[in-house]
């Protein structure tokens, strides 16, 4: 089933387009790994997607219905957007912040109930930042920051998990930690073969080797456009990447995870 | 939410009502003609007509139309006044702004004291509705003077702290200079023109109270209301719309009634300084910034602050003459917002 969808979407900032002809679904059960050089569009594109961005032309939709359509809160408890490292960081406590993740199901006037809490407290021990729930934010390391964040996502309860640079700030362990948890997430859904569990991920990652080894699917934008898109096997080659990077780089397939992965080849 | 932070924020309120109180008594005691705590008590209890008492009729009209409506002014004055910074610091995410700094009590002071000026009548009843003109036009020159200073502080789409207090402060001192120069070629005293420039609780009453009150209350609802609103603004815009906050709305809502606050107590007492600055801080400190906490407990300490700084202000002088208050508050915020601009990241939003 396919979850989120654009269609000849451009999109921009005043007036000016960043995207141009993005042509894109994404299925429920994928994880898919969104790569590209700097201002390629990727951070444009996750804008687009979580719907805090109205596209200058074409459209997004979520199970079929077009984005703009759901309300805010109703679109918030349907895609979750784990942000980059924020310029301003609040003086809030990592409980406080994940929290933040039911206010789409909170009705006006509401306070949060148990069943709030339990999700939170799940959320937070999937992330592990339970031990310094108490903690303020401002006091935190970046990696802490960006399990707080993740958790904050966790808590929505969405099918759809958008990452903006998410290991951006982690050091390997964590990084690796962090996709291995958004894999379970997913392949639980696929294994279950339950139609009502329907995740799907889409990170934009730097990282090319960590999106290789953990990504089913790779979409690839240069310059605002996609410029491949598909299984990690087929796009992930030595042609692709040369001509997206424009830097020799050698392919290789992993020993272990038998994944490609890549190394940096400078022509002399 | 936490167990332990809850039951802190409840015994702070309860301290905090149960200070107001014993404040409010004892602003109705002190002053010229002096009377004892239990004399205040008893002319208080006869005023509000809880108990009969034998009671002098000089100390029941000192107490109950003199002191009591000065003092519950001042209190919720300066309750509007932090809780009104509470919502600007946070909004702006700034931790220097305040209705002061912002220049949005100068806003409001001119446009009380244009209509004033004008002799526009302070009330005006439509439909037998009574609506207060000066408090609208304090709303009025309170916003107008907010979109200036936001107009002129922003810095490559966004708003620098510094920035927008340096935008807030030329629009304050270029509006009291408007209001010197309109309250002086009406020919009045040089006592007016400080009246509005430095605000005092001098001769208000009743009156002034009903004036104000009703505002307060709508403003301090649009407040709490949002207060979790508040809480998620903080991540900034993009991702508050993510996780599910109507943005232009709730910012706006909160801009009007922090605005509105303002407008409500410069109306009725000139420019106040500081309050917004040096209250929210401190309650940040003691307990960060969740704004359902944040918002009761600075209007409470707000509050009492200007009730004692207006006592205060009664007492400093010989002779019965009175200081306004805005000179003790400026003396208290001037030396804060020192330590304010130096970063301290406990006390930021």
């Amino acid at each position: 089933m396919i979850m989120l969808a654009c269609q000849n979407l451009e999109a921009g900032y005043s007036g000016k387009s960043v995207l141009r002809d993005i042509h894109l679904s994404v299925r429920a059960g994928e994880m898919a790994g969104l790569l590209g050089p700097n201002g390629s569009g990727k951070s444009t594109l996750l804008l687009c997607l979580s719907g805090a961005l109205q596209p200058l032309r074409g459209s997004v939709s979520l199970e079929g219905v077009l984005l703009s359509r759901f309300g805010a809160k109703e679109r918030a408890q349907k895609i979750a957007c784990v942000p980059q490292r924020p310029a301003y960081i609040p003086n809030l406590t990592v409980r406080e912040l994940v929290f933040m993740g039911r206010y789409p199901y909170l009705s006006p006037f509401a306070a949060y109930t148990d069943e709030d809490a339990r999700i939170v407290d799940k959320a937070m021990r999937e992330t592990k930042v339970l031990e310094f729930a108490h903690r303020y934010l401002t006091e935190l390391s970046g990696g802490e920051l960006q399990r707080a964040f993740l958790a904050c996502a966790f808590a929505q309860r969405t099918d759809v998990l958008l990452l903006d640079e998410a290991t951006a700030g982690l050091d390997l362990a964590r990084s690796v930690e962090l996709f291995t948890l958004l894999r379970k997430r997913v392949t639980a859904a696929q294994d279950s073969g339950n139609a009502s569990v329907r995740q799907c991920v889409v990170a934009a990652i730097h990282d090319l080797n960590l999106a290789a080894l953990f990504c089913d699917r790779l979409i690839f934008l240069k310059q605002g456009r996609i410029v491949a898109d598909g299984p990690t096997q087929s796009v992930f080659t030595r042609d692709t990447l040369e001509d997206i990077y424009e830097t020799g780089v050698t392919v290789f397939k992993h020993p272990v995870a038998g994944r490609p992965q890549m190394l940096l080849s400078p022509k002399a | 939410m936490k167990k332990g932070a809850s039951r802190f924020f409840f015994r702070m309120l309860i301290a905090g009502f149960g200070a107001a109180c014993v404040s409010v008594l004892a602003a109705c005691a002190i002053g010229p003609a002096p009377l004892s705590l239990k004399e205040a008590a008893r002319a208080l209890a006869e005023f509000l007509g809880v108990a009969h008492m034998e009671i002098d009729r000089t100390a029941l009209i000192v107490v109950g139309e003199m002191r009591l409506p000065r003092a519950l002014l001042a209190f919720f004055c300066g309750a509007g006044l932090s809780m009104a910074g509470v919502v600007f610091q946070g909004l702006l995410q700034n931790p220097l702004a305040d209705p002061f700094t912002l220049g949005v009590s100068g806003g409001a002071a001119f446009g009380a004291s244009l209509a004033l000026t004008l002799g526009l009548p302070s009330y005006l009843t439509i439909g037998g509705v009574s609506v207060g003109v000066l408090s609208l036009c304090a709303l009025a020159g309170a916003l107008l003077s907010l979109v200036v200073v936001l107009f002129l502080g922003r810095t490559g789409g966004g708003w620098r702290r510094e920035t927008l207090v340096l935008a807030g402060i030329v629009v304050s001192s270029f509006l009291s200079a408007l209001i010197s120069l309109v309250k002086s070629l009406n020919e009045e005293s040089v006592a007016g023109i400080v009246f509005w420039i430095m605000g005092s609780f001098q001769g208000r009453g009743w009156e002034e109270f009903w004036l104000f009150f009703p505002w307060w209350v709508v403003g301090a609802a649009v407040m709490f209301a949002a207060s979790r609103e508040l809480d998620i603004l903080l991540l900034g815009d993009i991702q508050a719309g993510r996780l599910g906050v109507r943005v232009t709305r709730v910012r706006l809502a909160l801009l009007a009634a922090a605005s509105l606050m303002t407008g409500a107590c410069v109306a009725v007492t000139g420019i106040i300084g500081f309050v917004g600055l040096i209250v929210p801080h401190f309650v940040r400190l003691m307990q960060g910034t969740a704004h359902r906490r944040l918002l009761p407990i600075s209007a409470v300490c707000g509050g009492l602050l200007l009730l004692w700084a207006d006592i205060l202000a009664r007492m400093i002088l010989p002779g019965g003459a009175e200081l306004p208050v805005g000179v003790i508050t400026a003396m208290l915020g001037g030396p804060f917002f020192c330590l304010a601009l130096g970063r301290r990241s406990r006390i930021a939003p």
